[in-house]
């Protein structure tokens, strides 16, 4: 008998909680187990694409649907091309970036950087819902 | 990561529901074909120009060989009652 569920089994014999409760707290304890065996595969999954939906509605256009997948792969290999940059404007870029209050050197983004900045996007959900349009970017 | 280029490409452009539009499948790997004699003889060109302009040549056409190849797997679609657009590249 696992932990969790003895402890249920204690708080009831104890009174702390009624039959139902203890009941959902068991069903839970029953579930957790298989959230938590497929969550990490799941992590593990490289994010593939970033998604960008849209849906609509123009009063000259009618509805309007838009799907957009772009191969994170894409974005891997945009980034790489910093590293092409000439020096000189590679100090001039950042310099630029530095005004703006992005204080990066993009002539230090590495490979494993990158890979911890697409990981970060896994998480990245951003929906926009209004009467008009429903917008929604996230990563799969 | 993917060094090969995008082999093909399907395109619909369907201007309004009336008309069939443009269905396209298109071999993107004759257009490399196509391109390669031209890339051979501005090869030294590119070298000189990535003298001049101080950028490494090898990783330069390494660059731009990995964004080609990972153009592949993008998709584009446009829905709406005057158009529809859609692009899918293999």
């Amino acid at each position: 008998m696992s932990e969790n569920r003895r402890q249920i089994l204690d708080m009831l014999a104890a009174g702390k909680i009624n039959a139902d409760e203890a009941e959902r707290l068991l069903t839970a304890v029953e579930r957790a187990p298989d959230a938590a065996a497929a969550s990490p595969a799941r992590r593990n999954d490289p994010v593939k694409y970033l998604r960008v939906v849209v849906d609509a509605l123009d009063d000259h256009d009618g509805p309007t649907k838009v799907n957009v997948k772009v191969p994170m792969q894409l974005l891997r290999a945009g980034v790489k091309l910093t590293s092409i940059i000439p020096p000189r404007a590679r100090t001039e870029v950042n310099t630029a970036l530095a005004k703006e209050g992005i204080d990066i050197d993009i002539g230090k983004l590495t490979p494993e950087s990158l890979e911890e900045i697409v990981e970060q996007l896994r998480d990245l959900t951003v929906d926009v819902d209004n009467e008009r349009a429903k917008v929604r970017v996230f990563c799969e | 990561m993917s060094w090969m280029p995008p082999l093909f490409m399907i395109v619909h452009i369907l201007p309004n529901r009336a008309h069939r539009g443009l269905r396209l499948w298109v071999p993107v790997f004759l257009i490399w074909i196509l391109l390669l004699p031209f890339v051979l003889v501005l090869l030294p060109v590119f070298f000189i120009l990535c003298a001049v302009i101080d950028i490494h040549p090898f990783r330069t056409l390494g660059a731009f060989l990995q964004l080609l190849g990972s153009l592949g797997g993008t998709h584009i679609e446009v829905d709406n009652p005057d158009t529809s657009v859609f692009i899918h590249v293999y």
